[in-house]
């Protein structure tokens, strides 16, 4: 026992000279021990906040999938032809001249393809060679010969339609891309539809952390009065609620990854890949998609528990 | 090692201040009490000292250096060297009589090596040996705000402050608390103490500072609770 008398025996290390103390954090163990105590006394609390930033998480992932298809279905239809030029039966072999040769000239031009009715008719049969009742109603006669176009930017396929439309031997202008308007308006509505629920989901998400901030706050401020009283730094003190809130937007992330993927596999690839001629987006799309939901929900978990010490912590 | 000019404190303008253009210097290696009626400041210049607040008007000095402008960052380090011990001892209960100590060390970054070498030597500095893995339910109070006061010693400050230390203790507890505080105080740390209690002022015979109503009544060397000629 060692008593009052033995005070001149004491052995702590002294502060390095200057009296100042350098401003060390507190050790990583020590820290996580107190962020995983905190979590598990706030477990409903907890719970509920990990479902919202899976949901949240989901959502945003499912949109960012989307873009990811919109983006697969442009590159799948840049690779073709995206306007044609339909021509009069009856077009003259000068006038046929004369419009290559401009169709040539034509800096908004890439590439310009000749298709003979025999050709056109090929392609059709191609087409559609799991339809034979439909090839057999049709012959090499009733399709036009055409000019097949590749644009250097198939966003000013307008301006050719409007140049072209109504030359002599045209029939008509078709804008191939416009065909799949409709699709894009679904995939374009799904996406914001997407992006908003998620952001509705991020305001509930943000509001759970808030709450579990202060839950955190009110049943820790024994433990951070100490903190401030035996000088830990500010850092020191908000870290286990900024770790708390990590872990959980993490587990979030961690969740909303796993059902992005099984997603994939159960929606994208058993299902619609036999409904659909366009191709889906692949696996590289996933895996960046499941990165960065996981990113996204451990860094504004964090932030945003970051906000709400500001309100609940005076250090 | 503490030096207050023509402090004031008013919480609320119109009101009476807490404090009133006290002067007071207190040097490294003193024992001090702080003695006066509830409400007479005592506790308002505790807080001052460690920045928990800013006095109105007039300059607190902690080592030759102002105390209200030392940056929000760097407060910490004043208050690794401004120790406290409260009278409700302030203990963590689901930590035990170590836990607590080591907390303090935990949370200023001390390697592990060290607080495990420490936090035993410092228990049994303050008569816990043997005690260490008991909770603070499971300690008696004077033996609580002996793990009170070595969680304060861990980080070796230089000044102690006790906030009626002895408040919730029996008096033959409280004296075994002050000879404690006087045994830290005999190895260089300077003490202030507040208190109301008279038994131990008068047989300490120490320097006594007295408020009343937020202004300095009485500094007296070896003084007694209540004022002698």
């Amino acid at each position: 026992m060692g008593g009052p008398g033995g005070f001149w025996r004491l052995r702590l290390p002294r502060p390095p000279a200057g009296g100042n103390e350098d401003m060390t954090g507190m050790r990583a163990g020590a820290l996580l021990a107190i962020g995983v105590t905190s979590l598990r006394r706030n477990l409903a609390t907890s719970v509920a906040v990990i479902v919202a930033v899976t949901i949240c998480l989901t959502l945003l992932g499912a949109g960012l999938l989307l873009r990811a298809q919109v983006h697969t279905v442009d590159g799948f239809l840049l690779d073709r032809i995206q306007v044609v030029i339909d021509l009069d039966d009856g077009i003259s072999g000068a006038e046929r001249d004369t419009l290559a040769a401009d169709l040539r000239a034509d800096p908004l031009v890439q590439n310009v393809r000749y298709e003979d009715k025999a050709q056109a008719f090929a392609r059709f049969r191609h087409d559609f060679r799991n339809s034979p009742d439909i090839v057999s109603g049709v012959s090499a006669a009733d399709l036009p010969a055409s000019f097949r176009l590749t644009l250097a930017d198939p966003r000013r396929a307008g301006e050719i339609i409007t140049y072209y439309t109504g030359r002599d031997g045209v029939d008509r202008v078709r804008d191939q891309r416009a065909l799949l308007a409709p699709l894009y308006r679904i995939l374009d509505a799904c996406t914001i539809g997407a992006f908003a629920l998620a952001a509705v989901q991020a305001l509930a998400a943000f509001a759970l952390i808030y709450t579990m901030i202060r839950v955190s706050a009110h049943g820790r401020r024994r433990e951070t009065a100490i903190m401030r009283l035996v000088g830990a730094t500010n850092g020191t003190i908000r870290a286990p609620f900024v770790l708390e809130s990590a872990v959980a937007g993490m587990a979030g992330g961690l969740f909303a990854a796993a059902a992005l993927i099984a997603g994939k596999i159960y929606l994208v690839d058993h299902r619609f890949a036999r409904q659909t001629a366009f191709p889906l987006f692949g696996w590289e799309a996933v895996w960046a998609v499941a990165v960065g939901v996981l990113l996204i929900g451990t860094g504004a978990s964090a932030a945003m528990a970051f906000v709400a010490l500001r309100r609940h912590l005076h250090v | 090692m503490v030096r207050m000019t023509s402090v004031t404190k008013s919480y609320h303008s119109g009101t009476r201040p807490a404090l009133d253009d006290i002067n007071l210097e207190i040097g490294a290696g003193e024992f001090v009490f702080l003695v006066g009626p509830s409400g007479s400041g005592k506790s308002t210049l505790l807080r001052l000292l460690l920045r928990e607040e800013r006095p109105t008007s007039g300059v607190v000095e902690f080592a030759g250096r102002d105390v209200a402008s030392i940056p929000d960052r760097r407060v910490p380090l004043l208050r690794r060297q401004v120790g406290c011990v409260f009278q409700d001892f302030r203990l963590l209960a689901d930590r035990t009589a170590a836990g607590n100590v080591a907390f303090a060390m935990d949370v200023t970054g001390r390697p592990r090596h060290v607080v495990r070498t420490v936090v035993p030597e410092v228990l049994d500095l303050v008569g816990l040996a043997g005690k260490e893995n008991r909770y603070p339910d499971e300690l008696s109070g004077g033996e609580q705000q002996r793990v009170a006061v070595a969680r304060a010693l861990v980080a070796r400050p230089q000044v102690l402050l006790a906030d009626e230390p002895t408040g919730n203790l029996d008096p033959a507890t409280g004296a075994g608390i002050m000879n404690l505080l006087g045994a830290i105080n005999r190895v260089g740390t300077t003490v202030v103490m507040a208190t109301h209690n008279a038994a131990l002022v008068d047989t300490m015979r120490r320097r006594v500072v007295e408020l009343e109503h937020g202004t300095l009544v009485r500094d007296q060397a070896s003084g007694g609770y209540e004022p002698t000629l």
